[in-house]
């Protein structure tokens, strides 16, 4: 007991002489070297957050208006009045779908591209509100919505750098009734069309993010042109 | 006591790191906030395309709902489950869900209320065909079961032969597809489209025996008639030569002379090639017409008089396609007038038996078919018509029948898209 209490004593003593300059050197010197460790630790994540929001707002930016984009494409041709373009026993000639116009050519990427489809009471004819497009202008794609160009994506977040749309078409040959008799657009082509949307973009604030989104889309109404002999 | 307070403030004089360990600490812990954050992002994301697969699920079982009535108004008898079924207690699915008046379709008040449905399940599809109500109930699935559910529209459809069919789709089975169900789904999507009744047979022949080459009636007793005005009672419209037609019992409208009502030699039909004699009665070429969701093939090489009549009484209204000689062995009634068959046959065509049929029967053996009738008697009411020449033996009897070409033509054929009628949005009004 009393060897244990000396003992104590001793050591108090030892430890209360102080520090010398080596040992505060040596400690601050260790402090520091955590310290800097763990500050770059905490930049290194803060940076690769920062660049993953980015990728991710970029992704999702671009996906959202590839969406957007296809559904729209995808409709391409839509005609209320569809049932007055096919033949029957009543009528004496059929309509044409007015609603045909695609501006993009097959094998032939295009960055602007416009087309109509059929919206609100049907008349047969193409007026503003059935006028439809996208286009890339100034880093950002644009949509066309009741005859003017508005802005799909944001550029202060988002630079698109390609918006390329292509077109695949494959014509399917129809019969007619009578001979055609080498009469030009006879028989009829009934037109398959896919498009191929490809969408690149970078982050408004940095070059460095960058992601691009491809999608394909066949487009449900198809095309009849030429007509038969009558 | 002293004591104490000494080593007190000796423990603290040891502990110089305090302040680094202070400060690493907040770091780590705005490491923690961050990395947080970023995790709600990641889950935001996950969640978005989470939607975005419920999303093209549904639309894709939409789309797949489209396909299934495309297929399945051109099939034959189905049952309540929507499986091929050869028990004439069923109908098809084009009889269950709409009816055709004069070619115009419409639905009746049960049938506006009939909803197709199928489920997709892993091990394949679950499907209802309701002949009322629900019936019969679909299992309830847990899980991502895409389901669709068909319905069939004719408002604001003025024109003949054509109907709407307005397909949605779930991601799996919610309260939208299928009313039965307790939840409803996580996503839908609707897409319509129009369709329209191809013909089978887009121009009905004008007369009772049409052939665009020879025809030999092989000095039999032949009995081809044909009273209809409209039509000018021609009995036999060839393209070649009618010979041999010495025995042969005509009767064209009253008043002109058996013989007179041949029309031999015709030129209209003689200047077309087979595949032009072909589209100019049917509208499309033979693979198209052959490989059309309504048409049935039945192979035959030798006696087949069975299995052409089992597949008359599967398939109502669909045209039935011989590949082969074809030997009719057995007594047979083939067709009603309210419900006349499409044969074609691709052979020879030799009757054994008694053969009754109505309908319209098209023989296109290659290089000019020949016509047996060796026991029996042999009835045909509506139409025959000869891709090539026709050679006889034996004596049926040929009957035009009006009627029968119209009910054909108005009702019998594949409903196909029309194409610019595809939507997926509410259309204007």
């Amino acid at each position: 007991m009393l060897v244990a209490e000396r003992s104590r004593y001793a050591r108090t003593r030892w430890a209360q002489r102080g520090l010398s300059l080596v040992e505060l050197m040596v400690g601050v010197a260790i402090g520091l070297f955590v310290v800097a460790g763990a500050a770059m630790l905490v930049s290194n994540q803060l940076g690769d957050n920062r660049r993953l929001l980015l990728e991710t707002q970029i992704q999702q930016d671009l996906r959202a208006a590839s969406d957007i984009i296809v559904r729209d494409l995808r409709r391409s041709g839509y005609w209320g009045a569809a049932q007055t373009g096919v033949w029957n026993a009543g009528v004496v000639a059929v309509s044409t779908n007015p609603y045909t116009a695609l501006s993009a050519a097959s094998g032939v990427p295009t960055s602007e591209v416009t087309f109509d489809y059929s919206r609100g009471v049907e008349n047969d004819a193409v007026d503003a509100t059935d006028e439809a497009g996208f286009k890339l202008e100034g880093g950002a794609i644009k949509m066309r919505v009741g005859g003017n160009w508005q802005p799909l994506t944001d550029d202060r977040t988002l630079r698109v750098t390609t918006f390329r749309v292509t077109l695949t078409s494959q014509p399917v040959t129809l019969s007619c009734f009578l001979d055609c008799g080498g009469a030009a657009n006879c028989p009829p082509t009934q037109s398959l069309r896919e498009l191929s949307v490809d969408i690149a973009g970078q982050a408004a604030n940095d070059a460095s993010v960058r992601r691009s989104v491809r999608s394909n889309v066949r487009l449900r109404n198809d095309i009849i042109t030429g007509a038969c002999p009558v | 006591m002293p004591d104490v307070r000494k080593i007190k403030r000796t423990r603290a004089q040891k502990q110089r790191g305090a302040a680094s360990l202070l400060v690493v600490v907040v770091l780590f812990f705005i490491l923690a906030l961050v990395t947080v954050y970023a995790s709600r992002n990641l889950i935001f994301e996950q969640r978005i395309s989470a939607n975005n697969l419920r999303a093209t699920q549904a639309f894709e079982a939409a789309e797949a709902g489209i396909e299934f009535s495309i297929a399945a108004l051109g099939g034959g008898r189905v049952a309540g489950n929507c499986t091929d079924t050869t028990n004439t207690a069923n109908d098809t699915f084009r009889q269950r869900y709409l009816q055709n008046v004069d070619g115009t379709y419409s639905l009746s008040g049960a049938q506006a209320a009939l909803r197709p449905t199928c489920m997709m399940l892993s091990t394949g599809t679950d499907c209802s065909c309701p002949t009322s109500g629900n019936a019969p109930v679909l299992a309830d699935q847990a899980g991502p079961v895409p389901t669709f559910q068909v319905r069939f529209d004719t408002a604001g459809i003025a024109q003949p032969g054509v109907v709407r069919v307005v397909s949605r789709g779930c991601s799996n089975v919610g309260s939208q597809c299928y009313a039965p169900a307790p939840q409803p789904a996580d996503a839908e999507a609707e897409v319509s489209v129009l369709l329209g009744l191809n013909s089978a047979l887009a121009t009905p022949p004008s007369a009772a025996l049409t052939a665009r080459g020879n025809v030999n009636l092989g000095g039999g007793a032949v009995g081809v008639s044909n009273a209809d005005v409209p039509t000018a009672g021609i009995t036999i419209n060839a393209g070649g030569d009618v010979t041999n037609a010495g025995n042969a019992r005509l009767f064209g409208v009253a008043g002109t002379p058996g013989p007179a009502s041949m029309q031999a030699n015709d030129p209209s039909l003689n200047e077309l090639d087979s595949n032009r004699m072909f589209v100019s009665v049917f509208g499309m070429d033979k693979v198209t017409y052959r490989s059309q969701p309504a048409a049935v093939r039945v192979a035959c090489n030798g006696a087949c008089g069975q299995a052409i009549a089992d597949a008359v009484s599967a398939n109502p209204g669909r045209v039935v396609w011989v590949e082969g000689n074809a030997t009719i062995d057995t007594n047979q009634a083939i067709g009603t007038p309210t419900n006349p068959v499409l044969l074609m046959v691709r052979g020879h065509l030799t009757v054994a038996a008694n053969l009754q049929m109505h309908g319209v029967l098209y023989l296109h053996a290659n290089g000019g078919t020949t016509w047996s009738t060796t026991a029996g008697s042999t009835t045909i009411n509506g139409a025959v018509v000869a891709e090539d020449g026709l050679t006889f033996v034996g004596a049926p009897t040929i009957s035009f029948d009006p009627a029968v070409l119209r009910v054909i033509r108005l009702t019998q054929g594949s409903l196909v898209r029309i194409p610019g009628s595809w939507r997926d949005f509410a259309a204007g009004s």
